[in-house]
């Protein structure tokens, strides 16, 4: 199952996104740049301000992690120096996440959250790109769940996202790898038992699931880039999916995941329905 | 922070003169809401609503815990409405604007003080286990009129939720899953709903479901809340313009009036739901409930 996502959903915020995919449900809102406290202006760069909103509740310390992580990814990404003495502010509301069912698993213990941690990052990348932020790069983000080796096959078994329950309760590390667009290791974040053997086959493995199908990622992606300014003037109409839009995306991705088999190329449709929606003259309801 | 981008003199001369001459700036009669959406999630108790731009998320969430000690018959059911920079960049984490307090506070009084939920049935065993029932209001899009659409969001999201089923044996209890028993929805003896009437032209000119430039135009707000059987549950006035008296019990009137239509909305809108989730018509079955 592809990831679906809407981009604009929202008319007040200055870039929108709605992200789901197996289970998770994320809608990221940025705006910016904005007007920013004294306290936390820098006097050379945009000042990134990240807030993590729990579906139930209010957020506690692993909300607080998983904002400091996605701060110091989104620093790398955004070309904060175009905005000295700004703020972006960026928040992502967890909508739904999947039921923990009978069968609790440590992985969905409520301390651990790289289950999180690729919904929000992927949320937070279209987010940027609906508000026509300037970027460095793209960035695509996946888990994979690794077994130790067994006696047969002598390797470790590692397993793509989406991973079920079953398979989550039997995995002994989880790994959350981004990669750019061009191919360069982002974040890594690890949690379990494992040797570096086993680290290395799980980025070889993420790294196709992110990547797959970018050859020529960098040139497409300026042409994206120049699009995606045509979105400015009518947020209102907002989401890829207006009218028949959302057939033609379906389409458009299933293209996408044939063609490329990536999280990278699956972005590129996504972005690349949007602008086309936008720079199309339509019937206004 | 930035502020929120107050008006132009000239907005608001506009759109004070159009009010005078009765024309609304999205062509709206003065007593109409602007389209309501509402949707439902794949869990229990989640409503995802739509008042024209405004966007509202309300969910619902049960955990067991021990009951406050001065209350040992009672469940406990708090509501959160903590405003994000996402509805708009005005609003500050950790900061309370004066939207979101009037917003808890009205909410507080409109849904929990007028006992629309029976917390007694979220007992459990008294004094020692109880149900914590616990609503978050998550503002997702902000343009006026976020007290209707948070307690419609709120109502719809109480009436859709179920709560876990529980054996009690002497003093173990058993709560049973999704997968193990139907849970069962909550004992609601109201269904109470807000409406705001703002105030423009020192008292002459009423509208409905402000927008939220209409809102930063307005002399004062009246907010009524009464269930679909005209009960009113509060009032609540804000804002420095006169409401003659007489005008109050007229209020009352045209809220029952768009009560009953917002409450035969959301029941229509709860029973396709419940239509989508009963497949094969098992879930009469499934029901452990007793018909009242």
């Amino acid at each position: 199952m592809a990831p679906t996502a809407t981009l604009s959903t929202l008319h007040r915020a200055d870039g929108s996104a709605t992200y789901s995919d197996a289970g998770y449900t994320m809608l990221g809102a940025v705006n910016g740049p904005i007007e920013v406290q004294r306290r936390d202006e820098l006097a050379e760069e945009a000042a990134i301000e990240v807030n993590v909103r729990p579906a139930v509740g209010v957020g506690g310390t692993r909300e607080r992690h998983l904002e400091s992580l996605l701060h110091a990814t989104l620093k790398d990404i955004i070309l904060t120096h175009q905005f000295p003495r700004t703020l972006i502010q960026l928040t992502l509301q967890i909508v739904s996440v999947p039921e923990a069912s009978a069968s609790h698993s440590r992985w969905l213990d409520p301390l651990s959250c790289l289950l999180l941690l690729p919904p929000l990052l992927q949320t937070s990348l279209l987010t940027l790109l609906s508000a026509s932020l300037p970027l460095r790069t793209t960035f695509t983000s996946t888990i994979v769940a690794t077994r130790p080796a067994d006696e047969n096959s002598g390797r470790p078994t590692v397993l793509k996202a989406p991973i079920d329950l079953k398979a989550l309760a039997k995995a002994t590390s989880l790994h959350v790898f981004a990669f750019t667009g061009d191919r360069q290791l982002l974040l890594a974040e690890s949690e379990g038992d494992f040797d570096v053997n086993v680290w290395e086959e799980a980025a070889e493995v993420a790294e196709g699931v992110c990547c797959a199908g970018t050859t020529d990622e960098v040139g497409e992606e300026e042409d994206v880039g120049e699009g995606m300014e045509l979105d400015d003037d009518d947020d209102e109409e907002g989401g890829v999916r207006l009218d028949g839009g959302g057939l033609a995306l379906g389409q458009a991705q299933a293209q996408a995941q044939t063609r490329d088999g990536g999280l990278s190329g699956w972005l590129k449709s996504v972005v690349q329905e949007k602008v086309r929606q936008e720079s199309r003259w339509t019937a206004v309801q | 922070m930035p502020r929120e981008a107050e008006l132009s003199l000239n907005e608001r001369d506009f759109i004070l003169q159009a009010l005078k001459e009765k024309i609304r700036l999205d062509g709206r009669a003065f007593d109409a809401f602007r389209n309501i959406q509402l949707s439902f999630g794949d869990e229990y108790g989640v409503a995802d609503i739509q008042l024209g731009k405004t966007r509202i998320v309300a969910r619902v969430s049960a955990e067991v815990t021990t009951p406050y000690p001065d209350r040992k018959f009672d469940g406990i059911f708090t509501i959160s409405s903590e405003f994000s920079p996402m509805a708009s960049p005005a609003f500050e984490v950790g900061r309370q604007t004066q939207d979101e307090v009037i917003l808890s506070r009205i909410l507080e009084k409109a849904i929990r003080r007028s006992s629309a939920l029976d917390t007694e049935s979220l007992c459990v065993i008294a004094g020692n286990k109880c149900f914590h029932l616990r609503a978050d209001i998550h503002v997702l899009d902000h343009d006026g009129n976020l007290v209707d659409a948070a307690c419609i969001a709120l109502i719809a999201a109480l009436q859709h939720f179920r709560r876990p089923d529980v054996a009690v044996e002497g003093e173990n209890v058993t709560v049973f899953s999704v997968r193990e028993r139907e849970p069962v929805p909550l004992a609601m003896l109201h269904h109470p709903l807000c409406i705001t009437f703002s105030y423009y032209n020192e008292g002459e000119t009423v509208l409905l479901d402000a927008t939220l430039a209409e809102e930063q135009v307005r002399e004062g707000e009246v907010i009524v809340t009464m269930n679909k059987h005209g009960e009113v549950c509060q009032i609540a006035k804000y804002g420095g313009a006169t409401v003659d008296a007489l005008a109050l019990l007229d209020c009352t009137g045209v809220a029952l009036n768009k009560v009953q239509a917002v409450s035969k909305f959301i029941q229509e809108r709860l029973d396709l739901d419940a239509k989508k989730r009963d497949l094969g018509g098992l879930m009469a079955e499934l029901s452990a409930e007793n018909e009242r």
